[in-house]
Formats: structure tokens, sequence, C-alpha cells
């Protein structure tokens, strides 16, 4: 008995941390309709705040607490909510979460640049001793920071709920949830409020940051950034509405992570796959078994919906002479650069041609189920995943041929798709992005250390093809070709689907779900079939860089982490397109190589401050690829595809001129309206022609 | 659209069904090209000759480093190279080799997730003579070993094992072996009850506790009354540290990283638990200094000669004068990078002035008995990259270990004796009852 009263007690510790995370998530997405994914890391910026002030500078402990909680975290709020969260409130479920994706990855990094790559030990809690422990019970043993955790998080939620429940900030922040519009339109200064919550929701991160440095050995980004999904499950429980229930039921994931730990029988199978996956497995049994969740579907706002749809692709309004203009110019560009790849370049530009082509093969997935059916997966990398093991373990096991193995893993990764999609997929929005992340944390966590999954201590061999006398194996160059054979065919059975009647019935799902389906659309099924077949490419891709890499290193290819980048990329660079994926693609993999390994070297040599600081410069390109998500909320079709669209505009400006007054070559040839400015303007409802292009 | 779905799905089947595999992926042993080395006099160590080999000019011999710096989440591994910066500029300052200096001409950052991409723009860029490679995953482990280019490296990757291209600080690991030192230091410590603790998300530590407990089953000085081989990463340890106190447990040993040792040991203090525990990672100066008082009485077993052995070798003065000489601390991969910057030197003067990458590897797989001058353990580099859990007979001989004890936030070398700080036992000796004391440093060191 007693040992139980000593776990529950140490879990209250954590668990209180959870909930205060927990209750600031719900916070936020109360006030502002936003699921802080970020929320971590706004925790670990006032964690590492107070530990320089604390232990670095040796500041008092009210002043380093001061310092972190109650001025760096509600600036940090102010500057969140100027510059992107404002912006959100009356943006997609999507661009919200690919704003907050951006944010998950930046914000660690941007830190680290002044606070050191490494973890940092010897932190310090908020009251003097914080490691004395008391024995009140004789087993029992609690100590000040434990106890200091709990009362200040119980302090913190009760004034939370009343603020709520009893003030008129509280009133006029749920009043803005409810509808930003309908508030201002009652005379409320919605920005005002809007800040007002997202100073609160920093400053409980900030807390919740301070007060989790001590319980862990060190404040490393990895340990707030875990947390956070703990954290989201108990969000989740109270349906991203209820204040108490999120702080109960991270109390509760605390409390039942301890107890778990003392009494499942250590190293069983259930100890080592149940005690990884706990959050995970509650986060997605919450999410697809609350009922509350069910008709979430559908916005509050009674004035959402009245925005119009997105306006039709760029390349649907091209006149044909700039269409064939364009699709020229592409094939002299491919030419061009397959001349070089295949009879000049050095062999790590075939490597680099060869990774990019793969992730742009995987990358297709998102633009089938973000792209066309507007929902975000983040399981890309875990279907990816699965292709890998799949290739390598059929292959290397069973001797079956490696491109007949991709094509069982593709399959294998839609059947799974399929079963996930099914109590998923009438989630959407969030809820269905996050369910999807709890899959790729239970895969990445418990299915990967499966000896007939990932490989065991070395990642399973994957052999690349032989097709007759052409050993792949032996020449970079002919598995790029493979690579792009694949790519093509995956590509063109994309445009198809998009252009097909599944793409027809999303577009109609879309535009409105209660009428498509009252026509006889069955949302499920068309969905359904979408989340399978992106899963099915994704695995694909998976395989080919099994292939590609003579091994499924699912590690660190295609962990969780690498699939939100997967997504903020895509997506920020346009998922509508086979064209965005395929820029993507080539961002990222060269990214690796020519801004790193080329353009870095030479701010190093010439930013000698940087480099004395002994912070790796390499950092700032992956803020500045997380940095692009936010533009997405200004530009959801994809920066490229805006930029596109301006282009054209100019291009065709041009062309109009040249041709002179009433020689207008439109989409509808000479006779068409010359109407493109209002075409090419975000907002306008327009009809897509039928000239569609990848 | 339903035949051109078809269309594409039957091309792809047809690929797939027509397509066999090529090679056998898991034949992944690599050996050197032929190429022989005989012994270099001194004289002949400033004969400059032209050699045609990657990286080498007239006057340089360029070499490159693949490191994992960003994103690690165990810190930085940059000081690696610094330590086969300092190494070089001692060797230069006296000449450098063959009348050429040695350079690092190109430090990579792998940034955790791009091995494979990092080496393989290192071996089209870089033309480099050889690679020092520390990184948390070695993807790119196949492309170096295709290339047949001396890698030199910090051995935390099971991808260096089986390859005779690849040399570390040390043999290839055998994580699940039986080994002497656990029990022994049982013995000494007076520890009849022991703890495990180690990740389960993480093969190699669930494989490393598994060593642990077959260590104490073959030799029984200590009973292993509380194991667990299941943690995630950054646990709380609440329930374990209780369970261990309530059974006894007076030796933790385990299998985790620095922050769950840091984690434990809060714990245990905590819960006033009275047990010593050995951090399998913890050769750390500053960190010690920093938090020694919590981890005080800790076991610390470095992977090389701790520095605060008296007397300090040559080998450790000559590390800390020139790794000040080039501004650098000297930190446990500091010295990694040292010593296996000092096995291509070694490499190079076997391979004589007409060295060449073959024969370098050639040389260096010849030595049976190399301890960079008494900072490491003997290395037997004839049998030394083979695995030894599937080959049982490419174990060495002998396993040894030196010991230091967290003390007043120093390490302080323990259970060695003056001038011997090597405690070492006999692989096949049935017992821990004979331990022999000695030292690898040359006679006069």
């Amino acid at each position: 008995m007693q040992q139980l009263i000593s776990n529950i007690l140490s879990g209250m510790s954590y668990g209180s941390v959870y909930a205060l995370l927990a209750v600031g998530l719900v916070l936020a997405y109360k006030t502002s309709g936003i699921f802080n994914l970020a929320y971590g890391a706004q925790a670990f910026v006032s964690g590492a705040v107070y530990f320089d002030a604390r232990v670095r500078h040796n500041l008092p402990i009210p002043v380093a607490f001061i310092l972190a909680v109650l001025i760096v975290a509600p600036l940090l709020g102010i500057l969140l909510d100027r510059v992107l969260f404002r912006y959100l409130r009356t943006a997609s479920p999507v661009a919200k979460l690919v704003t907050v994706l951006g944010l998950l990855v930046a914000i660690p990094q941007i830190l680290k640049l002044w606070f050191g790559q490494n973890p940092q030990y010897g932190t310090e809690g908020i009251v003097p001793n914080g490691d004395k422990a008391y024995n009140p019970f004789g087993t029992v043993f609690v100590s000040r920071d434990d106890l200091a955790t709990i009362g200040i998080t119980l302090i913190a939620v009760i004034a939370l709920t009343l603020l709520f429940r009893f003030t008129a900030l509280g009133l006029r922040m749920r009043a803005v949830v409810e509808s930003p519009r309908m508030t201002e339109l009652a005379g409320i200064d919605a920005d005002r409020v809007s800040m007002a919550s997202w100073i609160l929701c920093s400053i409980l991160a900030g807390l919740a940051g301070v007060l989790l440095a001590p319980l862990f050995a060190a404040v490393s980004e990895l340990n707030y950034t875990t947390l956070v999904v703990v954290a989201m499950s108990a969000a989740v429980l109270a349906s991203l509405t209820s204040i108490p229930v999120a702080f109960l039921g991270g109390l509760a994931l605390g409390v039942i992570g301890e107890v778990v730990d003392a009494y499942l029988p250590t190293n069983s199978v259930l100890a080592s796959n149940l005690r990884p996956a706990l959050p995970f497995i509650v986060l997605f049994l919450v999410l697809i078994l609350s009922p509350s969740l069910r008709n979430r579907r559908h916005a509050a706002d009674p004035l959402a919906g009245v925005d119009p749809p997105p306006p039709p692709l760029a390349a649907s309004l091209r006149s044909p002479f700039l269409t064939n203009g364009t699709r020229a110019f592409g094939t002299l560009v491919g030419l061009g650069m397959a001349y070089y790849l295949f009879f000049h370049a050095a062999e790590n530009w075939v490597t680099i041609a060869i990774q990019a082509v793969i992730l742009a093969t995987i990358f297709l997935s998102i633009t089938v189920i973000t792209g066309m059916a507007g929902e975000i997966s983040l399981c890309v990398a875990t279907f990816a995943a699965i292709g890998a093991c799949t290739t390598a373990q059929l292959a290397t096991r069973f001797g079956i041929a490696a491109m007949l193995a991709m094509l069982i893993g593709a399959v294998i990764a839609a059947a799974v798709g399929a079963l996930l999609a099914l109590p998923a997929l009438r989630l959407g929005g969030i809820f269905l992005s996050l369910a999807t992340f709890a899959f790729a944390l239970f895969f990445d966590n418990v299915m990967v250390k499966f000896d007939w999954v990932g490989g065991g201590s070395l990642p399973e061999p994957a052999p690349r093809p032989l097709f007759g006398s052409i050993d792949f194996d032996k020449s970079s160059r002919s598995f790029l070709v493979l690579c792009l054979i694949v790519f093509v065919i995956v590509a063109i059975a994309v445009i198809a689907v998009r252009e097909g009647t599944t793409g027809r019935v999303l577009d109609a799902l879309r535009g409105s779900e209660v009428a498509a389906t009252s026509i006889g659309i069955s949302a499920t099924r068309a969905r359904i079939v979408v989340f399978s077949l992106s899963a099915a490419i994704a695995a694909i891709g998976g395989g080919m860089m099994a292939m590609n890499e003579k091994a499924a290193n699912i590690n660190p290819n295609f962990v969780p982490a690498q699939g939100l980048v997967f997504v903020v990329l895509v997506v920020s660079l346009g998922s509508r397109t086979v064209e965005g994926a395929i820029q993507a693609a080539i961002g990222y993999a060269a990214a690796q190589i020519v801004i790193l390994n080329q353009a870095f070297p030479w701010v190093i040599n010439h930013v000698q401050p940087w480099y004395h600081m002994g912070q790796p410069p390499q950092t700032l390109a992956i803020i500045l690829l997380s940095i692009g998500a936010f533009t997405y909320a200004k530009h959801p079709e994809g920066v490229l595809e805006f930029q596109k669209r301006r282009s054209l505009d100019n291009v065709q400006r041009a062309i109009d001129r040249f041709k002179g007054p009433g020689k207008i070559d439109g989409p509808m040839g000479e006779q068409s309206d010359p109407s493109l400015e209002s075409l090419l303007s975000p907002g306008t409802p327009t009809a897509a022609p039928a000239t569609g292009s990848p | 659209m339903r035949v051109r779905i078809v269309a594409a799905c039957a091309v792809i089947a047809l690929l797939a069904v027509a397509c066999g595999n090529a090679g056998s992926a898991k034949s992944t042993v690599t050996t050197a090209p032929s190429g022989t080395a005989g012994p270099t006099t001194t004289a002949d160590l400033t004969k400059n000759v032209p050699v045609a080999a990657p990286g080498v000019s007239d006057t340089e011999i360029h070499v490159a480093a693949i490191t994992t710096n960003s994103n690690n989440p165990t810190g930085s591994y940059a000081p690696l190279a610094d330590g086969v910066k300092a190494y070089f500029e001692m060797i230069n300052s006296q000449g450098g080799i063959y009348g050429r200096k040695l350079v690092l001409t190109a430090d990579h950052d792998d940034q955790l997730g791009s091995n494979r991409q990092t080496v393989q723009a290192s071996l089209s860029q870089d033309n480099a003579f050889a690679t020092f490679i520390a990184t948390v995953f070695f993807t790119g482990a196949d492309l170096l070993a295709t290339k047949s280019q001396p890698v030199f490296m910090w051995n935390i990757n099971k991808e260096f094992n089986n390859h005779n291209t690849f040399f570390a600080n040390d043999a290839a690991l055998c994580f699940t072996c039986a080994g002497h030192v656990g029990p022994w230091l049982a013995k000494q410590l007076g520890a009849t009850k022991i703890g495990v603790l180690a990740y389960g998300i993480a093969e190699q530590s669930t494989a490393c506790a598994k060593g642990i407990k077959a260590s104490f089953a073959k030799f029984p000085t200590a009973k292993v009354v509380y194991d667990d081989e299941s943690l995630g990463f950054a646990q709380p340890l609440g329930p374990q540290v209780t369970q261990m106190k309530q059974k006894g447990v007076q030796f933790v040993l385990t299998c985790v990283d620095l922050q769950e040792s840091f984690t434990l040991a809060k714990e245990m203090k905590k819960q006033g638990m009275n047990a010593v525990q050995q951090l399998p990672n913890g050769y750390d100066q500053d960190f010690i200094a920093k938090n020694g008082d919590l981890l005080e009485g800790s076991i610390v077993i470095p992977q090389f000669l701790a520095f605060e052995q008296t007397p300090q070798i040559q080998e450790i003065k000559d590390l800390f004068k020139w790794s000040d000489r080039i501004g650098v601390k000297v930190k446990e991969l500091t010295a990694v990078g040292w010593q296996i910057a000092s096995q291509l030197y070694t490499g190079l003067k076997g391979a004589g002035p007409e060295f060449s990458q073959a024969k370098v590897v050639n040389y260096l797989n010849t030595l049976t008995d190399y301890t960079d001058n008494g900072f490491l353990q003997p290395l037997d580099w004839t049998k030394g990259h083979t695995d030894p859990i599937t080959h049982p007979e490419a174990r060495g001989g002998q396993e040894c270990a030196n010991l230091t004890k967290v003390e007043g936030g120093k390490f302080v070398p323990v259970y060695g004796e003056p001038g011997k700080p090597w405690v070492c036992f006999k692989t096949k000796d049935p017992t821990v009852d004979h331990p022999t004391h000695t030292s690898f440093a040359p006679a006069g060191s």
C-alpha cells in the first residue's frame, strides 16, 4: 500500500507538468482554435532561460523564475501572436497545423543557436534545496521540488478556471473562439483578446518548462517535445474544451505511468511494449473512441464556410501558348539536367538525384492525402518505413525479388492505411492528424524494435534489383533510371486519380460534404481509398529508399519527426501538384549538400563570431526550411504555386502587351475574356477549366 | 482512367516480377586490396617520393572527418575532429611524414539524419586519403567500405564490425559476451546484490544488459536481483529505485546514457538508496566537476587510460599539450580523435614512403598488440574487426579495464597499482580471482 502511495505521489509530480501542458494546449485551442504542437518547444525556451539565469549566471531563484516565466514566456507569446497566430484565427485547420509544425521544428533550433547543442545538466528547481526529500510514511519519498510542482500547478489551474468562469476577459476569450467575426461585430477587439490568451498560454508553457527542468537530468529539447505527446493525450481526453478535465487527465496519466512502471513485471512483453507506447495508445484510443470528438468535423463558427473555395491551379489558367511554352521549357531543363547527371556529374550529385526522386515519390503521398483530400496525415514517414521494412525483410530473408517485395510492401501499407482510416477518418482536421501522429509514434517506439520489422541491432539489408543483365547495384546511374521510372508511373497514377472520379469526388467533398453526401457520394469510401493510396505510395518510396541505401534505415530516414518535416515542406511549397512534390524533394535533398556543405562553409569562414560561439550554423538550414511553413496561412496553395501564379500573370501581361489591344491569348483562346487578373486574385470563385496540369 | 491505372500497376508488377536481386546484401565483409608494407626506419619518414593516392600531394596528406554535431541528443561529437587536429599539429611540428603535412581538410556535420549523404559528398568532393568518423548513425558505412578507404572511427556503431578497412579505439564490440570486470568489481565493492537497467527501445542497450547478466551468471560473485531492460527514453525511475531498494541492491550497472544515469542518481538520493552506480558514459570532467556531488562514489570505466592515472603517460601529456596549442579543451572524444589519428600515422609509417591506402590498411591489419603507447588496451587487428558474437574465437585473449571513482567532483583512479593502472583477466579464466595489474606504456614512458 505504501508503495502505491509512493508511486501515486511520484506520478503526481510528473502528472502536474503534463497537466500544465495539457491545460495550456486546451486554453490555446479554446481561445484561438490552434492546437499548439509547438507548446513543448515554448516550454523548452523558458526551461533554457531559467537554466541560463540560475546556473550559468548564478542569479537568485526568484529573479531567474521571473525572467523565464513572467518576462520571456509572455514576450514569446506576444511575438507569436503578433507575427503568426492572429492571422490564423480564421485560417483552415490545415493552415493552423502546418504553421505550428513549422514552429515545432524552428523554435528549438533557433534557441539552440544561443543555448548550445548539448543537453545541459545540473539545473535547479524553484525552491531552495529542491532535492531534499521528505519521508512521511516510512517508504514514501516526496521532494520539495515535487511539492512545489504539485502546489503551483494546482494554483495555476484554479486561477484559470476562475478566469474563464467569472471574468469578462474569460468570457471574451471564449467568444473569440466561437466566432471572432461575430465577436468583433459585438464591439470586442478580438486581436487584444487573442493576445491576452497567448500571453496566458505562454506563461503556462513557461511554468511547465521551469518546473520540468529539475524533474529530468538535463535541459534538453527532446525531454520537452516528448512530454507534449502525453499532454496531448490529456488535452484530447478533455475534448480540447475542458480545462479541469485536461488537468485531471494529465495528472492521471502521470500517475498511471508510474503505477504501470511499478506493477507490470519487468522485462515482460507487456511491460517492454506497453510502457513506451502508453501515451500514444491512450492518445489513439481516446481519439477514436471519444463520442464527443465524432461530430467535430464542422467548424463551430457560424460564419465559417462563407469563405470562397481555393482558387484553381495556376497551370489550369494558362493559355495554350503558355502551357506549351512551359512544357517545352520544362522538357529542356529536364533533358539538360539528365545530360549533366548521366554524363558529367560527380557521383554525389547522382546520389542526391536518386534521393530527390525517391523523396518525390514519397511526397506524392502527401499530394494525395493533403492536396486532394485536404487532410493532414502525420504518418507518411511511417508508411514509407513499412515499405522499407517489408522490402528488406522479404528480399533478404525470403529471397523475393526486391521490386516485388516493394509492391507487397505497398499492399501491406495500403491495408494498414485502410485499417487506420476506418476509425480515424471520421475525425478529420486536427484530430485525424493527432491520430496519425500517435500511430507514427507507436510504430516507431514499439514495432520497429521487433527483429521481424526493423531488423534488430542492425537495419535489415535490402538488395538492389537485378533486371536481366542490368545490375542496379553496379551503377548508381542505372538505379537512378529505375527510380525515375517508378516515380513517373506513380505520378501518372496520382494525376489519373486527381482527374478521375475519385479526384472529383474529393473536390466535391472539400466544397461541401453535406451536398456531396446528399447526391449519394460516400465520403468514407472516398477517404479510405485516398488514405490507402497515399500509404501505398509512401511505401513504394520507402522500398526504393531501402534499395538505394541497401538497408532499411528507419532511423533516421523515417522517424516520426522526419515525417513532420516532410509534411511541412511539401505543404508549404505546394501540396496540390506533382510539381510541388518534385520541388520539395529537390529542395530537401539538395539543401543537405548545396546549402550545408557549400554555402555554409563560406558563411563559417566569413562569420567568425558564430563559429567561435561553437554553434554549428548548419541548423540555420533547418530553421529556414521550417520558417517556410509560416507562409502557408497566407498562401495555402503553397509558396511555389503562389509564385507561379504571379509569374504567369507577369508573363501573360507581357504577352498581351506584345500582341497589343484586342489580341488577348487567354485560356479559351483569343476570344476569351482577359480577366486573368480577376482569376489570379486568391479567393475569387472560379470554375477550373478542363486543361489540367501536373 | 481505370485503364491507365491498371496499366501503370501492370508495368510496376512486370518490373517487379522480372527483377531478381543484385548480389547478396548480407555479404558485407570488406577486405582491402592487396598491397605489401615493410618495416620503415626513422630515416625513411622524411623521404618524399611521388605517391598516387587520393588526397595525397607532394606536400600534404588530406583527410576528412564526419561527425554528428547538430541535433545530437547526446551532445556534439565535434571534439573528435579536435583530437585529430591536435595529433596532426604534433606530427606536423616534427616535419610531418614523408615530407608531407597531415591536414584535416574537411570537417562535416551529418546532422544526425544525413550520414549517408554526407559520406557520399565527402567521397566525391574531399579527395581524402582517410576518413575519421564519430556519428550516431553510420548509414554510409557500406559506401566507405566499397571504396576501401582507411576509416578511423569512434567505435559505437555496429556497422564497424566485419569491415577490415575500419579501425577504431576499440575492437569489435561484444555486448552480449560475458566478461570478468563487472563481477570482479562487484567483489571489490563487497556487493552481493546487483541491479541492471537498460533501455527497451534500443537494441544495443538491451544486449548490453544481457551481457551483464551473462557475466554474473558465469562469474557468480553477486546475484542480479533486479533487472529492467524495458526503460523508455528520459523515463522517471521512481518505481525502479523503490524496488531496487526493497531488494537490497548494492551495485547498479546500467546500459543507459548519461541523462538517465543522472536521473537514476537523483532518484536514488531522493529515496535514500545507498548503492554504487557504474556510469557507462560518464567520463566527462566538466560534467563531474559540476554534478559530482550527486554521483559521488560512482564507478566510471573509460575506453582508454584515464587522464588521472599517475604517473601520466607521455601520450596523454602530448594530448593535453597539443590540444592546448590549437586552443581546444580535452574531452573524452578529443582523446579518441587523438588515438585514431595516431593509428593513421602508425599505418603510414608501416606502409613506407611509397604508401597507399591499401598498404596502410594492410599494415594496420598485421598489428596484434597496438596500444597507442599505452593509451589503449592492446588491439589485435588480425581479428579485431570480426563480430565476436558470431565468431567467439575472434575475442581477444585478455580483457582489461582501468577504473576511476567519482570523488569530490573528480575522477580518482581506483583498483590499479602504482605504474600499473590496467586490471586484466585472461579471457578463458573461469574465475575472476586472478587479475593482473599492468601498464601498456613503453618502458620509460
